[in-house]
């Protein structure tokens, strides 16, 4: 939080650390799809869009897609313990949440798509990972970041693409 | 709480909000305050080089490995070979993958993060080769050779674009 004390080197490298368990977090987030990879990237911009978020980026050349959604975060209770301090220590000390951007990051690569797909062969295995975090903004412009991991988010998404592609004959 | 001890209390956290407001950061518009090494130096930081000509698939272990990372993918251009990530709102990273010759690719990475005076450029080349091009060379299992010696053979950098980070700059869902 306090970016204007340490150097912007350290900075770096205290956020570009890698999160404890990367690599676990990148197997929960993870599924294994049968498809075409641009049949299937589309597919997730239509569940993407009944979740609502707006698409900020999309590559299927890059098998990137990327959204947002906003919310108010402002909570009574909050926003009472602010008036509290703003009473004991002056104006300048209440603060509280006003609002929240949670952001969508789905990617996707073909599983040995090095090797050509004789003609008739079953359709190849594409990776597709789903990110999610939340950034939170408050009422003095100050914004907050959390990762979000909870699995009953990539729950969530999943089973509505697996729903969507069951109807165009695909698996998850 | 006595009005003693809170009288107390308010200079020290009248300093605090107003430090904290210094760092406060979201403004999409800020200066870039670039790196004070020499143009040569910078290279060598940033770029590695690699012995594949698939500049697609060097483009997606860079998404993979920004992603791995707890990067949010904010922009890609398969077509450039660029993508552009965030971290915690704070820290953007753009990495370039561009063709050298018929065999190999090479990869330029240029990351930002806030300051009081604006966006400052990372140049520690511990945090590229560590955080970037390692976990990198891990995903392509290809070794990341040094940056190539002639200048014109290394992409210059790409500045990350700015973004805005609150949620109230963001339009809302439908």
């Amino acid at each position: 939080m306090l970016t204007a004390c340490v150097n912007p080197n350290e900075l770096a490298m205290q956020i570009g650390k890698p999160p404890e368990q990367a690599a676990q977090i990148r197997e929960a987030e993870t599924r294994r799809l049968q498809g075409d990879e641009a049949t299937l990237l589309a597919e997730a911009t239509q569940v993407m869009q009944d979740l609502g978020y707006t698409v900020s980026e999309s590559s299927a050349g890059a098998g990137v897609l990327a959204g947002t959604k906003s919310r108010d975060a402002t909570e009574a209770g909050q926003v009472a313990g602010a008036i509290v301090m703003a009473v004991l220590f002056g104006a300048a000390n209440a603060r509280w949440d006003t609002d929240q951007m949670i952001r969508l990051t789905v990617t996707t690569w073909p599983e040995g798509s090095a090797v050509p797909l004789p003609p008739g062969a079953a359709p190849r295995t594409v990776a597709m990972r789903v990110s999610f975090e939340r950034l939170i903004g408050d009422n003095r412009g100050m914004v907050r970041h959390e990762a979000l991991n909870a699995p009953e988010l990539q729950r969530e998404f999943f089973e509505k693409l697996g729903q969507s592609l069951a109807a165009q004959g695909s698996a998850v | 709480m006595s009005p003693r001890i809170a009288r107390a209390l308010r200079l020290p956290a009248l300093s605090l909000i107003a430090l904290l407001g210094a760092c406060a950061v979201g403004q999409a518009d800020r200066p870039v305050i670039a790196s004070t090494r020499s143009a040569v130096e910078l290279r060598d930081i940033q770029s590695r080089t690699f012995d594949t000509p698939d500049q697609n698939r060097v483009l997606r272990a860079s998404i993979a490995t920004l992603q791995d990372h707890g990067y949010a993918i904010t922009r890609v251009s398969p077509e450039a070979g660029t993508v552009t990530a965030v971290k915690a709102g704070r820290l953007r990273m753009t990495a370039s993958a561009y063709p050298r010759g018929n065999s190999q690719t090479v990869v330029r990475a240029n990351a930002l993060v806030p300051v009081p005076k604006g966006d400052a450029q990372v140049d520690d080349a511990l945090f590229y080769r560590n955080l970037f091009f390692e976990p990198l060379s891990r995903t392509l299992a290809l070794d990341a050779m040094a940056a190539p010696a002639r200048e014109e053979e290394a992409p210059m950098p790409v500045v990350p674009p700015a973004e805005s980070l609150t949620a109230r700059q963001e339009p809302a869902a439908p």
